[in-house]
This record gives C-alpha cells, sequence and structure tokens, in this order.
C-alpha cells in the first residue's frame, strides 16, 4: 500500500503539467515516481506495466484528469450499528 | 410486574429474535453464476429480478450474484512467468445506490492475488479516507424468469472496500448451505444504465437494463449451458 501510495503522490504532483501538456484523457504509466509512458488506453497502460514490471512489480496507472473522489454509503459501522 | 410476567416476556422476545434470523437464513433466492460456455442465439435478457423477501431485504439490502476474476493483462503476466492463475471469486455484491461506482470487497482482490494500481479519496458514510483501486475482471448474470441468461462481463478498475465479509460474517448468513459471501457493490456506474424497482412490501428488486447504453462492455454474451440447458437460478 505504502508504494502505490507514494506512486500516486508523485502522479498528483505531475498531473496539472501533463494536462497543460495537452495529455488530458488519456492513462499514465508511473513507476518510481516518474512518468514511464502515456497510452490511449487503460487496457494498453496495465498490459505494458506487467510486461515491463511483472506480476509482482508495482506501477500505477490512471487516467490523466482531475481527480474525482468517490462516495460509498456502505460502512461497517452504519449498515450493521 | 411479577417473576412469572418478566419470564414470559423475555421468553417472548427470544422467540421474536429467533423468528427473525429465521427469516434472515430463508429468505434469500439464489442466482447463477454466470456462464459463458455456449452462445445462445435468442435475444438477450435485459430483466432480472432480485428476490429477497422484506425482512431479508431490511437486514441486507438487495444482492446481486457476480464473479470478479483475474483480469487478462495480469492472467498474461501470471502465465509468461510460469505462475498459478488464481480461480475466480464467486458471490454477491450489494445494490447500493449510495455508491458512485461498483467496488470489489478487499478479501476478494486479495483472493484473486491482484496488486492496487492507484488509490483514490472516498467519501463513506464516516468521512474520508484513500481507497486502493484494483483492476479486474467483473461478471454479471442477468435472467429474466425461465429464460437465457446474459453474463456481462468487463474488465474494470474499481475501489477497495475493507472489512465486508466480517460485517456478513457476524450476521451467520447461509446460502446453499454455505455462507454469503459478500463481494462488494454495484453502484451507479452500472446503475445508470438500468431501470431499478424496490419493492419493500414484496422484498423484490427488478432491474431492466439499457444494454445499448453500455458501450465500454468488452464483452456481452448470452450464455446456457451445454444441450440449451439451462443453469438453475
Amino acid at each position: 500500500m505504502e508504494k502505490i501510495r507514494a506512486e500516486q503522490h508523485a502522479f498528483n504532483k505531475l498531473r496539472d503539467r501533463l494536462i497543460q501538456d495537452g495529455q488530458g484523457g488519456r492513462f499514465v504509466l508511473v513507476s518510481d515516481g516518474a512518468v514511464v509512458q502515456i497510452f490511449d488506453d487503460a487496457g494498453a497502460a496495465h498490459a505494458a506495466g506487467f510486461s515491463r514490471f511483472g506480476s509482482e512489480g508495482v506501477f500505477l496507472v490512471a487516467p490523466i484528469e482531475q481527480p474525482r473522489p468517490i462516495t460509498t454509503s456502505w460502512s461497517l459501522g452504519v449498515m450493521f450499528s | 410486574m411479577n417473576e412469572k410476567d418478566r419470564q414470559k416476556k423475555r421468553e417472548k422476545k427470544r422467540a421474536a429474535k429467533e423468528r427473525q434470523r429465521k427469516k434472515l437464513h430463508q429468505g434469500i433466492e439464489t442466482h447463477p453464476a454466470p456462464s459463458t460456455s455456449q452462445a445462445w442465439t435468442v435475444k438477450p435478457p435485459t430483466r432480472f429480478q432480485i428476490v429477497m423477501g422484506p425482512d431479508v431485504m431490511v437486514g441486507l439490502g438487495p444482492m446481486a450474484a457476480a464473479v470478479w476474476s483475474v483480469p487478462s493483462q495480469r492472467v498474461a503476466a501470471l502465465t509468461a512467468e510460469g505462475k498459478a492463475i488464481p480461480p475466480p471469486v464467486t458471490g454477491h455484491l450489494l445494490v447500493d445506490t449510495g455508491a458512485t461506482g461498483t467496488c470489489i470487497a478487499l478479501h476478494a482482490a486479495e483472493q484473486l492475488g491482484l496488486k492496487p494500481h492507484a488509490t483514490t479519496p472516498n467519501h463513506g458514510a464516516h468521512g474520508e479516507h484513500e481507497s486502493q483501486i484494483f483492476l479486474v475482471h467483473f461478471s454479471l448474470a442477468i435472467r429474466d424468469g425461465n429464460g437465457p441468461l446474459l453474463a456481462i462481463e468487463r474488465e474494470m478498475s474499481v475501489p477497495a472496500i475493507p472489512d465486508m465479509q466480517l460485517a456478513y460474517a457476524k450476521l451467520q448468513v447461509q446460502m446453499n448451505g454455505q455462507p454469503l459471501n459478500v463481494i462488494g457493490v454495484l453502484g451507479r456506474d452500472f446503475l445508470r444504465h438500468a431501470r431499478m424497482t424496490y419493492d419493500g412490501p414484496r422484498g423484490i428488486v427488478e432491474i431492466e437494463m439499457n444494454l445499448a447504453g453500455m458501450g465500454p462492455l468488452r464483452h456481452v454474451v448470452v450464455a446456457a449451458e451445454p444441450q440449451g440447458r439451462l443453469p438453475p437460478v
């Protein structure tokens, strides 16, 4: 979890610049805090990540867009209080 | 109130609790796991019912049968490395209109040996926390009455929810003699393609899908068991 969190943090810092560079809507592959490659679709980015880093490798694949926080109503306390 | 009355009251309370427990254990109708064994030539079904009974629906919420499995990209990597591919995880998803998107239970992602590929802020009922995101293969069974079975399948990135199995294990609900395995939630990304009717008094949820609107689906397979025999619902 710590490693992917660090990759996410690195991407969060790079995101705005990538959008300014016209990469918005594409998918980024990040490893060790740096952009490895940018792809047109998520499937290709994942395939490249597995091919390069293997099944045990930690790498980030994310859409290049402003973050959209999610909501879930499910929670232990709410469902089974 | 004398001791006899108090005893009577306690027994009544115990009996009511036992009735409630039995209802929780009895009411769930089983759904088939999606099968992709054979192409089916008739028109695919677009409607399906989740029949649980009113009390079970209150206790658990509507549940839809689903399967998570290892995504194709990871299958390719594991195969190239000569490693075993973990078997699919079969169970039920809670239909959750309060969830932005479909989520996987963390224990299901761990059973599949998946690694997170991102994280995202998650605004839950207890404030904000960070969720891991996993790429996973998703299958959902749709069947209208005794008609053919439609398996909707796609590969998607979904956030994980921790501790789901712990919560449901406490309820000790069984299906077909097995503990109910709740493996995630079906959220509004799915429901945006559906018209849903929640019939509380009957304990039934009817879902009608707009398949044409489900653009990014990787596979839509209308399937049946060999010899045209349909899997039991």
